[in-house]
Parts: structure tokens; C-alpha cells; sequence
């Protein structure tokens, strides 16, 4: 439950859910505010677009800014860290969901320097809330507006060569809303786009661009989406129109059914049961998208807790990551090392250039190169070199090594090679390295890359 | 979370005609035929590696840029054809070239111009059409199932940081890189020990990662082994740059082992902005040398094994105020091999101002994606499919 929803954690936090029980720990942290943002300054947009220079701008001389490769960097970095640090695990694990389900790619245009903005306003504060709050504020926000280009999407005829983009209304159709297998037709699509026509940016301060509905560029004609002519009334005519597409999208019973589904899969069973699909889609339409409310129904469905399920579902390699460097309360002290391993696992937070977001496909992920990377990143972590601190007596203390890793890191999932594997390296002795390697390998082993 | 896969591209041609694979397999191992790419990370200006010097438009648009024509003295391009010559620092291929085993493509690439690197790599990677309309896996990986067999490395990718595009999706496995390796023996004892334990357990995602884990460590073993094997591989022969190294690694893994079909390699560098000249020199060099002593130190298996050389696009036919060039659209690729159709392939789409893209970039008239298919399907005898393309039935291969 803890490596699923918080990306496991260290033996306090442990001992804190067991205290507590942990369904009521986990409707706890499903009903706290949002807390914590990606980068520790705060810093807006437009400050980050004045430090880092996009590459082909023209640099003053005696310009000190640093490259977009550095905020590039530093971006993976945060989401790693704040992922490992966050006092609210739960929300940074949802948020991460979140992030996957309404992708954007930082490399295209000014993503970069709105990509923190974007996870921290239009994404984080909404997590527990009403579906449709999310979708509006996705669908508003300038990062999300460059990257499915609806920034430029304007009424045919507006200006020669410019006009209707259906990026957006296509991936908010098919990834966002309904789902590929929705209902919608392409006259669908081309209508959503016409509806949102106007939903573009404007230069805000520092090249950085912001939201404005330009009534201008706004299809003033008559559409109609699965059956519903739009303007639904004539005084709705303008933005309130995409507003009333994006909140009937959001409740349709096909995104309900999508959202419950992909809920499931992510925290339950992958395919996961038709009957928990089923009463969190219930439970969406009765609560009209309430998220939050969903995620207590899931935590309080027996499949949730079966031991059926447990252990069956890959880490992704952030998932990975995370829950090795919180499972031995792993300080970060330079986080290079974690962006590295996640650079070569193929999973660099924010730089999925297709809006399908990382996928959670486990034969994308569990492959032979894919698990040597993460052999070798659990030996650096727990030989102290990935650039993460720990304390080794804490996580296996010299006095019960073996039953500390086996408790603690593989929560008792441990096969029996693993268990023979661990008693060869520990030998008779406990000294230092040999429970550095231990601990390496139980991280390093088949059980702790599921869960 | 089938239910949830989004464009489920793979065609029914695919589970058809998988056969074909197997029957390619079925037959003499030593003689399956291996597919090496080199991708040319950065866009390759191939303006100035297969130049179309009897393009009068060429030195017009390009000036300093531009090679001189072949002929006599210092510096002049090799010829190939009539229409275009060969960088001058790439004696080595233009060797190989008059042998009648390299196959040029001229004018190609991606069928719409996307000028990011990363997301035409993306693209071409996964053999998709356009921005987002991309197939689930690479088109390598495709090809990997599609040949399918047990041997212990099937494919590799190296060079890169952890596994190119084109292979994510099949067991390919990472390597030539040092600190890849787990040199830790007891650490590495301890991983044999609890993967080599691991095949007994029940399926799901525990058996997933165990046998994932267990192909990896086999995998790396594997290598090894070949590496410390003897064999006629001349060391001298390689550049000693990353490019030469790699290959050198490589040329003795598909030499002594069959089994390896598909190998991606990575060679960045190549996003010439500026000082274009001077730094084609030293990359023209480098890859001439790299490329050269690979194919002549293959010995029996030089047979069976193709060499494609590509990258994500080309450059503008103008340079730009840093001696350089930009991002174009299209640019060329090749084929080394002893069954390839030796020559110059695709139509020229001319560098006059009214016959380029945009105004600036080389017109694509060949798609990339025809390209790969002729490869697939004529020299590794696959399908391929890529979904929503039909090939055109580019012939790059003797039959």
C-alpha cells in the first residue's frame, strides 16, 4: 500500500502507517491540502526564462545566464527530489499520475520555463478535487496551450495562412476525456477545435506567454459535439462555450469509465477487476468527478488490499527511484545521480515528447538493460554513492541484518533465492560492507522492483 | 491495461506474417543476416557528405560551405555519379562505394519537416508519420518480434544512454558502456544467485522483473565472454574516438556471434551551427574511418551484415551567420552491405530557389519509412508493417 500510493518509506513513516492503520493513514493523506511545489524558489516563469536561455538566443556579453540544458536538469532533478522528500507522499505520487495523464513535453517551445508552473497551479491543487477543475485548468494553462499548439488554433479566415489546429481537441478527446474508444467521430474532433478556437496565449512579461481567450479569433458559428449543438445557449456564445464542452467531457460516462479504470491500473491490478472498475466509475458519476472521492472508495474496496494483487504491478524507473532512496530514508545531497539513473532508464521526468505521457506498460520497462540499470543504481545507493546519505544501522542494523531487509525493504515479499542470495552476502559477520552489499542486494532484487 | 493502449497500431499482417521470420530463422544461424544502424545524432548536413556538386544551384546557394568539385588537387570531393560526390575525408566508403556495395538515398527523410531533434529521433525511432502519430514501440523493437529466436543477445543498443528509441520495447540490451558494468563479483555472485534462483517463480510481475533481470545478467555474461574470445579483429584498424571504440566492440560481437540481429548505434556531434567546415572535417573522418574498418573487419560474417547510416534530418541549403547551417528537412542515408543495389537511390528534387521546401530546406522525395522497409524486408526478410504506411517498393537490395 505505502510503495504504491508513497512510493514506500523509510522505517518511521512504517511504523507511523502501522500505528495508525493504514487505510486510515491513507484517507488521512487523502483528505490533507495541497502542499509543496517542484522548484524549492518558487520561481515564476518569467524568472526562470531570465536565468535560463533558450538555445539561439542571443546572449549580452557579460550575460551570466545558464543554458536551457541546466533547467532542463534541473526540472528531472526536482521531480526526483521532491517525489523522495515530500512530507505528503501521496499527493506527489498522484501528482506525478496526473502529470502522465495530462503530459506535456519541456523541450517544445517555452515549456521549460512553465513546466513547474504548470505542475504546481494547474496540476497539484486539483489532484483531490472535481475532475473537470483539473481539465479546465489543464486546458488553460500556456503549457499545455504550446504543446497541443491550441495556442495558435484560430477561426478559419482570421489572418492568410493561420487557422484551426485540432491537436488539443483531438488529445483532449482521446487521452484526456472519453478515450480512444469514446463514441466521438472526427466531425467530433473538428468541432471540439472549433469550439476552442481563442483559447490561445498572449506575450506576458519575459517572453513567457500567458492564457487569454481572444474573442477575435473565436469561431462565432454553430457546432454540434456527440449530438450537442453548441452554444448551448446564445449568451454562452465565446469562451463559457469551451467551458460547458470541457465540464460535459469531464462527466461523460466514458471518461468516467476511463478515469476509474486507469485509477485501477495504476494502483490496483493491471488489467484490474471489472468490479472495482466499476464502482469507482459509480462512484465518479454519483460524486460528479470528485476525485477525492474516488480514491477513498478505491482505498476502502476489498480488491485494494487483496494479497492477490500485491506485488504485481513493475515500478516504473522513477517509481523505482524513488521508493529505493525512500525505503532507506535517503538523504539527497546531489541529485545528479538520480537524474542519470533516470536519463538511462528512458524515463526523464518531463521529457516524454508524445502526449500519451510515460506509459505504464510493464514490457516497456522490464527488460534486460532496463533491470541491470537498476542493479547497478541500488548498489550505488547503497554503497553511498549515488549522492544520497543514509543511515546503514538504521536500515539494517548489525544486530538482525537479514531480517531487517527482509521486513523492511522486501516487506516480506522475498523469494527464496532472494533470501539465500541475502544470507550468502551477509556471511556469518556484519561488518560495513557487507550489509552495504545486503541491502544492495534487496534492492537490486526482482520482488523490490514490483509492488 | 490493454483496454487503455492507446492506438493500437499493431496490424494483423503482423501476427500473419511473423513466419516469414521464423523460417529465417530456422535455417542456418551463421547465415541470418544482421542489421547494424548508425544514427547520426544532430542532423547530418548532407550537403556536404554526398554533395550534389552537378547541381549548378549547389555552389550558388552554398559558397564557402559547398565541396569543391571532384577532380585533381588537394581537397576535391570523390565522385560517385555525374551528380554527386563524396566528402573528401571519406576515401574509405568511396572504396567501398566503387565495389558496388554502398546504396545511396538521396533527398530523404521524415514525410512532414519537424526541425526538433529529439522529436524527429523520436519519430524516425518508432517509424512513425508525423508529430504524436507514433507507433507503441520502435520500429527495431517491431522487427525484433517479428525475427523473434532465443538466442541469448538478440539486439543491442550502444553508444547512448540507456536504450536507443528505435529498440525500447524488446530485450535489447544496453552495453559498451564502463561503468555499465557490475564489477562488484560478490555483488554479482549474489544477482546470479537470486536471478539464476528466479525462473521457478509464479508468472506475474515478480517473474516479469526475475526473467527480465536474468536475460540482462545472461546478456552482459555474454558479451563478456565474446569480448575476451580471440578472433582477427585488427584494433589498429578503428579510430580511437568513442565512434571507433564502439564499433570495434561491435564488429567483434556480430563476427562471433549470429545471433546478435540488430544493433543501434549512436554518433552525435553532428549538429554543425557553426565552424561547419572545420568540424565535418574531423566527423566525415571519423565516421569514414569507424564505418571502413567495421565493414573490412567482419571477415565471413561481412555476408550477412547490413549497415544502414542514417540521421533525423538535414540541413538548410543557405548557411547562417556562424559559418553553419540550421535545421533543414531532408538529408541522406545509406546502406553498406554486399547485397545491397550499389549506386545513388531517390530522386533529386534540384536546390534552384523554386524547387526547395520553404525556400530553404532540400525537399524530401523519398520517405525515411521506405527506406526501412527495404531494409526489413530485404535484407532481415521481415514485414515490418509500420502502421499507416505502404512501402513504395524501393528496391535497395539484389534479390
Amino acid at each position: 500500500m505505502l510503495a504504491r500510493f508513497a512510493g514506500s518509506g523509510d522505517p518511521d513513516l512504517v511504523a507511523r502507517v502501522a500505528a495508525e492503520g493504514p487505510r486510515d493513514w491513507l484517507l488521512a493523506q487523502l483528505a490533507r491540502p495541497p502542499s509543496g511545489r517542484l522548484l524549492a524558489d518558487g520561481a515564476t516563469p518569467a524568472a526562470l526564462a531570465a536565468t535560463y536561455k533558450r538555445p539561439g538566443a542571443r546572449q549580452r556579453r557579460m550575460d551570466m545566464s545558464l543554458g536551457f540544458g541546466a533547467l532542463l536538469r534541473r526540472l528531472s532533478e526536482r521531480q526526483a527530489v521532491t517525489a523522495i522528500e515530500s512530507p505528503a507522499p501521496v499527493e506527489a505520487s498522484l501528482v506525478a499520475f496526473w502529470f502522465d495523464h495530462f503530459n506535456v513535453y519541456a523541450r517544445k517551445g517555452p515549456i521549460a520555463y512553465l513546466t513547474a508552473d504548470y505542475v504546481d497551479r494547474a496540476l497539484r491543487p486539483h489532484v483531490l478535487g472535481p475532475f473537470e477543475t483539473l481539465l479546465l485548468a489543464t486546458a488553460r494553462h500556456p503549457a499545455m496551450l504550446h504543446y497541443l499548439d491550441n495556442a495558435h488554433s484560430v477561426r478559419e479566415g482570421l489572418r492568410d495562412g493561420r487557422g484551426l489546429n485540432e491537436n488539443y481537441a483531438r488529445e483532449l478527446l482521446e487521452l484526456h476525456t472519453l478515450g480512444v474508444h469514446g463514441g466521438y467521430t472526427q466531425a467530433d474532433v473538428r468541432a471540439t477545435a472549433e469550439v476552442l478556437t481563442g483559447w490561445n496565449t498572449v506575450p506576458d512579461d519575459a517572453m513567457v506567454r500567458a492564457y487569454r481567450f481572444r474573442a477575435r479569433a473565436h469561431d462565432p458559428g454553430t457546432k454540434t459535439i456527440l449530438g450537442v449543438r453548441y452554444p448551448t445557449r446564445p449568451e454562452e456564445a465565446g469562451e463559457a462555450e469551451g467551458e460547458t464542452l470541457l465540464r460535459r467531457l469531464a462527466l461523460h460516462p466514458a471518461t468516467a469509465q476511463r478515469i476509474a479504470t486507469k485509477l485501477a491500473a495504476r494502483f490496483v491490478a493491471d488489467p484490474p477487476p471489472p468490479s472495482l472498475v466499476s464502482a469507482l466509475a459509480e462512484e465518479y458519476t454519483a460524486r460528479r468527478g470528485d476525485l477525492g472521492a474516488v480514491l477513498r472508495a478505491l482505498v476502502s474496496r476489498p480488491e485494494f488490499w487483496a494479497p492477490l494483487h500485491r506485488g504485481q504491478l513493475v515500478k516504473t524507473p522513477l517509481d523505482f527511484v524513488v521508493s529505493a532512496v525512500r525505503t532507506v530514508g535517503g538523504r539527497v545531497v546531489d541529485p545528479k545521480g538520480l537524474r542519470r539513473a533516470l536519463h538511462e532508464m528512458n524515463m526523464s521526468p518531463f521529457l516524454c515528447p508524445p502526449p500519451t505521457g510515460y506509459e505504464r506498460d510493464p514490457a516497456r520497462w522490464a527488460n534486460g538493460a532496463g533491470m541491470m540499470t537498476r542493479m547497478r543504481f541500488a548498489r550505488h545507493l547503497a554503497a553511498g554513492k549515488a549522492g544520497i546519505t543514509f543511515d546503514l544501522d538504521r536500515i539494517v542494523p548489525s544486530a538482525r541484518p537479514l531480517a531487517a531487509l527482509t521486513e523492511h525493504v522486501l516487506r516480506g515479499a522475498a523469494a527464496a533465492s532472494t533470501v539465500a542470495a541475502l544470507r550468502d552476502v551477509l556471511g556469518g559477520g556484519s561488518d560495513d560492507r557487507g550489509r552495504r552489499r545486503a541491502l544492495a542486494v534487496a534492492l537490486a532484487s526482482p520482488q523490490f522492483s514490483t509492488f | 491495461m490493454a483496454s487503455l493502449r492507446r492506438r493500437q497500431f499493431l496490424p494483423l499482417a503482423f501476427a500473419a506474417m511473423t513466419t516469414v521470420g521464423r523460417d529465417v530463422v530456422a535455417r542456418d544461424p551463421a547465415r541470418a543476416p544482421t542489421l547494424v544502424v548508425v544514427f547520426l545524432r544532430g542532423a547530418m548536413d548532407a550537403l556536404s557528405v554526398v554533395a550534389p556538386y552537378g547541381d549548378d544551384s549547389y555552389y550558388r546557394a552554398r559558397s564557402e560551405l559547398a565541396l569543391p568539385p571532384p577532380g585533381r588537387g588537394a581537397g576535391a570531393s570523390l565522385r560517385l555519379d555525374d551528380r554527386f560526390a563524396l566528402h573528401p575525408n571519406m576515401p574509405g566508403l568511396h572504396r567501398i562505394y566503387r565495389e558496388g556495395r554502398v546504396a545511396f538515398v538521396v533527398a530523404t527523410g521524415l514525410p512532414s519537416a519537424l526541425r526538433s531533434h529529439f522529436e524527429a529521433q523520436y519519430l524516425m525511432e518508432h517509424g512513425g508519420r508525423a508529430e504524436f502519430a507514433v507507433p507503441e514501440h520502435g520500429w527495431l523493437a517491431r522487427v525484433d518480434r517479428q525475427l523473434g529466436g532465443d538466442a541469448p543477445v538478440r539486439a543491442l543498443s550502444v553508444g547512448g544512454a540507456g536504450v536507443a528509441a528505435s529498440l525500447v520495447g524488446t530485450e535489447a540490451v544496453a552495453a559498451g558502456r564502463r561503468e555499465q558494468s557490475i564489477d562488484d563479483p560478490k555483488f554479482r555472485r549474489a544477482l546470479e544467485r537470486m536471478y539464476g534462483g528466479a525462473s521457478g517463480v509464479a508468472p506475474g510481475a515478480p517473474a516479469m522483473t526475475a526473467q527480465a533481470g536474468a536475460r540482462g545478467l545472461a546478456a552482459a555474461d555474454h558479451l563478456a565472454s565474446l569480448s575476451a574470445r580471440h578472433d582477427d579483429v585488427r584494433d589498429a584498424d578503428f579510430p580511437r574516438d568513442p565512434l571507433g571504440r564502439t564499433m570495434r566492440q561491435v564488429a567483434r560481437w556480430v563476427r562471433l556471434d549470429p545471433g546478435i540481429r540488430l544493433v543501434s548505434i549512436d554518433a552525435g556531434g553532428w549538429d554543425t551551427h557553426t565552424n561547419q567546415v572545420r568540424r565535418l572535417e574531423g566527423l566525415t573522418r571519423g565516421l569514414d574511418g569507424a564505418l571502413t574498418a567495421f565493414v573490412d573487419n567482419l571477415g565471413a560474417a561481412r555476408s550477412r551484415v547490413c549497415v544502414l547510416v542514417m540521421s533525423e534530418f538535414g540541413r538548410t541549403v543557405a548557411g547562417n551567420g556562424t559559418k553553419g547551417t540550421d535545421h533543414g528537412w531532408a538529408t541522406a542515408a545509406w546502406l553498406i552491405g554486399d547485397r545491397v543495389r550499389g549506386g545513388i537511390h531517390g530522386r533529386w528534387p534540384g536546390l534552384a530557389p523554386g524547387q526547395l521546401f520553404q525556400g530553404r530546406d532540400v525537399a524530401v522525395t523519398t520517405d525515411y519509412r521506405d527506406v526501412l522497409s527495404a531494409v526489413a524486408n530485404q535484407h532481415l526478410e521481415t514485414p515490418l508493417g509500420l502502421p499507416g504506411f505502404r512501402p513504395s517498393g524501393l528496391r535497395l537490395f539484389r534479390s
